[in-house]
């Protein structure tokens, strides 16, 4: 108590402002939210004519209903989001443990020159149209699964924040177990990487974030395979053409309403975008801000 | 007894079997080789006329034709300009904002309010740019926008906001920086950490008052963060967020002369007119700027502090 009261006038003040200017932001970052929560169970007229309100006037689940039903859902889309995701991540984490490993280990004669080979990586690329081309011409993924997969799985700034994580396991333990007659294999399995669970989390889930969020890779690449769009990319198409949403609402009888809730259901399908990252944000947070943070500090 | 411990040490490095470390980087380098290193062969696109009939390799080289074009191109310009200084005023923007929060955060006594304002600051930043997108219509949109709601409810007049480019750099600033200023605060806050509480103590014991322990404290600590963010954004200046343009802004051309990037205009030279030499040559020139521009900064910060540096 003592020591608040010596705190001087500019300090107060000061420390007033800067508490008052970030709870207006932390504001501004749920309220959009919000409002789409909101609106997304609102009546589409009542929307229409009064405007986006936080608690509905007039409650209505059409959105949802339009958003889930049809030939191309967004159930169908969550599988692949979710296929795209765990597999994704599976492949990342796997190719990128095993590379940090070996950059982090002293002992590898060519970790100079295999450091080099993933550092350029994020110095220089070509840019979007030869990896188009190449994508395309070369590698032939363009209308497959894998087109959402394979160019996201090595990230070289994931390898080398691994890597920073996995060299600060003591040198000892690697030739205690070595002088014991271990394997890499055997090093790698059994001792680090149960020791790094943490960082292989943290990592895993930059890529797994990266897996849900994409919808890039889909506009490239799957423009006419509606069957294989992920959550995020079937969003900007209903949002985006108006025919694809006519075609599959046609398809759709059980709904009372002749027009099409175009307003609600664009709320509705960015619900059930964000609400699965709503529902886990809690959960992984922190291991994001440990993430971050050691990647900024360690490059 | 030191030299000897080391020797020893070295020859024991040199017992390990190497085959495992190469083996372990097979799935990496090939993953990296195929995305990242292959379309750099694609890169002589830049040089060539593309013909699909004869693929990459087999289209007839034409000098610097598409350079030529493209330096000669009032759009390429326009697009440099706008990357140039959009990327400007986001980075500033983003920074001073983080910086000022992270300040004034560290100050707050409880633990509680800090915590709850980095979790909840940080969550935009998992955000898509196709939400942003969507979330940006909701408060922009001409008629039902919660904008014009406002405006309109209290007396003023509605504005059109997607026929008015110029206010566009202000409105992707105000988004770039809700959707990014989080994660900045959290690097910020957790290099501020890292403070000893003495540093502060001695301070204090020396007279210095609250601005005093800002500027030569707390601003000082936080300095070789800073400056690695900044070599980080500024080797990437040339680039514009293509993805962010494609979803904020796709096809509303009145908006274009303010916010036409360079990355959205290779987007739309691929997409729209199928051109691929002179959207291939823009790439080309993106990089080798910026990848100039990486080593520059470095060298800078090397000079500035030795652990500044990035590699």
């Amino acid at each position: 108590m003592d020591k608040i009261m010596k705190r001087p006038m500019d300090e107060k003040i000061f420390v007033a402002f800067c508490s008052v200017i970030m709870v207006l932001f932390a504001a501004a970052c749920v309220y959009p939210l919000l409002v789409i929560l909101g609106g997304s169970f609102t009546d589409e007229m009542t929307l229409l004519r009064e405007g986006y309100k936080i608690i509905p006037e007039k409650f209505s689940i059409d959105g949802y209903l339009f958003v889930l039903s049809g030939n191309n859902s967004m159930l169908d889309a969550y599988m692949v989001s979710l296929v795209v995701t765990l597999g994704g991540t599976a492949i990342a984490l796997f190719a990128s443990t095993l590379a940090a490993y070996s950059l982090s280990r002293h002992e590898f004669k060519l970790r100079k020159y295999f450091n080099f080979f993933v550092v350029f990586t994020l110095l220089f690329n070509a840019g979007l149209v030869p990896w188009y081309m190449v994508c395309v011409q070369v590698l032939h993924i363009k209308g497959t699964i894998w087109a959402l997969i394979l160019p996201m799985a090595a990230n070289g700034f994931n390898i080398m924040l691994l890597r920073n994580f996995l060299s600060q396991i003591p040198n000892e333990l690697f030739d205690a177990a070595r002088i014991d007659g271990a394997s890499e294999v055997h090093i790698l399995v059994k001792i680090v990487v149960p020791m790094s669970i943490p960082a292989i989390a943290t990592v895993g889930l930059f890529y797994a974030m990266g897996y849900w969020n994409d919808w890039w890779l889909a506009l490239l690449y799957l423009d006419n395979k509606p069957q294989l769009y992920p959550v995020q990319y079937m969003l900007r198409v209903m949002v985006t053409n108006a025919q694809f949403l006519t075609q599959n609402a046609s398809q759709i009888t059980s709904l009372g309403s002749n027009t099409l809730p175009s307003e609600t259901l664009k709320l509705a399908a960015t619900m059930m975008a964000i609400g699965p990252l709503i529902i886990v944000y809690p959960f992984i947070q922190k291991f994001f801000s440990k993430g971050i943070s050691l990647g900024a500090v360690k490059g | 007894m030191k030299i000897r411990k080391s020797l020893s040490q070295k020859r024991k490095y040199q017992s390990v079997k190497q085959g495992w470390f190469i083996i372990f980087m097979i799935p990496s380098v090939l993953l990296l080789g195929a995305f990242i290193y292959l379309p750099m062969y694609g890169l002589q696109l830049a040089f060539k006329s593309f013909d699909a009939s004869l693929g990459i390799w087999g289209s007839p080289w034409s000098g610097f034709e598409n350079f030529k074009f493209l330096f000669n191109s009032p759009y390429a310009l326009r697009a440099t300009k706008n990357t140039v200084f959009l990327n400007l005023l986001f980075i500033l923007s983003t920074h001073l904002f983080a910086v000022f929060c992270a300040i004034g955060l560290y100050e707050v006594r409880s633990k509680m309010f800090r915590k709850t304002i980095t979790t909840i600051t940080y969550f935009p930043s998992f955000l898509s740019w196709v939400v942003l997108g969507i979330v940006s219509t909701v408060f922009l949109s001409q008629s039902t926008g919660i904008f014009n709601k406002v405006l309109v409810s209290t007396g003023f007049e509605a504005v059109s906001w997607y026929r008015r480019p110029e206010l566009w750099p202000g409105i992707l600033t105000a988004i770039v920086v809700w959707k990014q200023a989080g994660v900045q605060l959290i690097i910020y806050s957790a290099s501020l950490l890292a403070i000893s509480p003495e540093y502060h103590e001695a301070a204090k014991i020396d007279g210095a008052g609250f601005w005093a322990r800002v500027r030569h404290v707390t601003l000082p600590h936080l300095m070789p963060t800073i400056i690695i963010l900044m070599i980080l954004a500024v080797g990437n200046i040339f680039r514009g967020d293509q993805q962010m343009m494609v979803a904020l802004i796709n096809n509303r051309s009145q908006l274009f002369p303010t916010t036409d990037v360079l990355d959205f205009f290779v987007y739309r030279s691929l997409v729209k007119t199928f051109d691929v030499g002179m959207p291939t040559a823009i790439g080309l020139y993106q990089s080798i700027v910026g990848f100039v521009l990486v080593l520059f900064a470095n060298k800078a910060a090397r000079k500035y502090q030795s652990d500044g540096a990035l590699f």
